[in-house]
């Protein structure tokens, strides 16, 4: 990829400075990173924080100063008493074992400048929490939940198929296959090809589900469960934690054993868009 | 991607950038986020010290309470700390990369909670003037690339960029505070953003750190 913004048409350049200036919903957010050159939308983005240093500088109040860096520490500290083999853990060694705990290298040849959900390469300046509302951890799909969502979906008169679109994430660059889902029926399934192989103890796959029908639904998508991927073709049964309405975006994280309250889209992988 | 011909700063973009590299005004060996991705605590004092000010005045653009603000600084600097061994200095500066961060959490938070009711709006006297905005603007040597791109661009333009990206004015804020129709706004943000992100860029050959 050239990582060069220089060829966007006029409507992509507007979304990308709707983007930097704070003028675009989640989900919007996510299609626009799921369509651009991720190097080029990060270069985009860098040079509007480049402009910010322009921002006159105040002093930290100093008992602010203090509390913002007690509370930098105890987090510190608490990554690192998490235990070994924490998703914590794997991703700060993730030079040598790399995120998924297997092993999997990054890609040098396209290291980000800035890394966080959501920016260049790893979509990780996306720096957004989501909030589940009531998640629980969940074992991987077994064969016969998949072909009881199979079911349900045969049966559906909404039933709808998908396709995964790259978030930018390097992990996920080979990564290809469908999501299935009927609002209806409140059941699903997703098919990964080339999805990379993760350790459980290290990492598991999640999956959150934007609802249309819910208020502030950018913020709240619905846990749609965790799972593990088998190599080469994974397919898994979705578990929708709560009913979705009407589900308007599927997302494919990466988050430690057992999946997260609360996203910090570090690992934003795929998505798929419903029109 | 340029638009056709306007004079001026459109044309004089084209094969130009700014000079300096992104990390000439910070020696390599006084990086902060490799040592940062190493482990060393010392290095996240330092850079809570020098950078602090920064975070802190771009989370202040946007929330008056300050226990939010240092939540919000508090998330920032948390994250930089995840990824500081994610830096390249060939791409962009150290301030840069954290205030990149800092803009990408306090547009989230933005999402997450909506502008109190009778939040004030910059006057556009403010930035009026033969040079709107400029004057008013932190022009440390780590900004000067940024100071030199703001200053191609024109009067009206700059001023837009300077409300938008640096006051963190939302689109229909500043249009009420200048009174441009919503659309102009737009152009003005998408086409005064492509030619300072232009000008930014690093030169083809120049010397990586």
């Amino acid at each position: 990829m050239s990582g060069s913004f220089a060829g966007w048409d006029e409507a992509t350049l507007q979304r990308a400075a709707d983007l930097v200036t704070g003028e675009l919903t989640l989900e919007q957010e996510l299609e626009l990173r799921s369509t651009v050159d991720p190097l080029a939308l990060e270069e985009f983005e860098l040079a509007a924080g480049e402009l910010s240093l322009l921002v006159p500088r105040e002093d930290v109040p100093g008992d602010s100063a203090r509390r913002i860096e007690a509370g930098i520490r105890l987090e510190i500290q608490r990554s690192a008493a998490r235990p070994q083999g924490s998703h914590a853990a794997g991703r700060r060694s993730a030079a040598a074992r790399g995120p998924l705990g297997q092993g999997a290298p990054r890609s040098k040849d396209a290291r980000p400048a800035v890394s966080t959900v959501g920016l260049g390469w790893a979509l990780a300046l996306v720096l957004l929490s989501w909030i589940v509302l009531e998640p629980t951890l969940r074992s991987a799909s077994t064969t016969d939940q998949v072909a009881a969502a199979d079911a349900l979906l045969a049966s559906a008169s909404d039933a709808i198929r998908l396709d995964w679109a790259h978030a930018g994430d390097p992990l996920a660059a080979g990564a290809t296959g469908e999501v299935r889902w009927s609002n209806e029926a409140g059941a699903g399934t997703m098919l990964f090809q080339g999805l990379p192989v993760n350790d459980p103890a290290e990492a598991q796959y999640q999956l959150w589900i934007f609802d249309g029908t819910r208020p502030d639904s950018s913020a709240r998508p619905v846990d749609g469960g965790v799972f593990d991927a088998t190599g080469g073709e994974t397919r898994v049964a979705i578990d929708a934690r709560l009913p979705v309405g009407e589900a308007t975006l599927f997302a494919v994280t990466l988050e430690r054993p057992g999946g997260v309250v609360v996203s910090d889209r570090e690992h934003l992988l795929l998505t798929a868009t419903v029109d | 991607m340029l638009s056709a011909s306007q004079g001026g700063p459109a044309e004089s973009l084209a094969g130009a950038s700014i000079g300096g590299s992104m990390t000439d005004t910070q020696a390599q060996d006084d990086l902060l986020l490799p040592r940062i991705a190493r482990g060393d605590a010392q290095a996240v004092q330092q850079c809570l010290e020098r950078f602090g000010p920064l975070v802190w005045s771009l989370a202040r653009k946007l929330m008056r309470d300050v226990a939010t603000i240092e939540d919000l600084v508090q998330e920032i600097f948390i994250e930089v700390w995840k990824s500081a061994g994610r830096y390249d200095a060939t791409r962009a500066s150290e301030a840069t990369f954290i205030a990149t961060i800092a803009r990408r959490r306090v547009i989230d938070r933005r999402r997450r909670i909506s502008r109190a009711p009778g939040e004030e709006v910059i006057e556009e006297g403010m930035r009026g003037g033969d040079d709107p905005g400029l004057e008013m603007v932190d022009v440390r040597d780590e900004a000067r690339r940024a100071h030199e791109a703001l200053k191609r661009l024109q009067p009206e333009r700059r001023k837009v960029i300077l409300m938008s990206v640096v006051d963190g004015l939302t689109h229909q804020e500043i249009a009420t505070a200048t009174g441009m129709p919503l659309g102009t706004v737009k152009s003005h943000i998408r086409r005064g953003l492509d030619e300072a992100s232009q000008l930014l860029r690093p030169r083809q050959g120049e010397g990586r750190s």
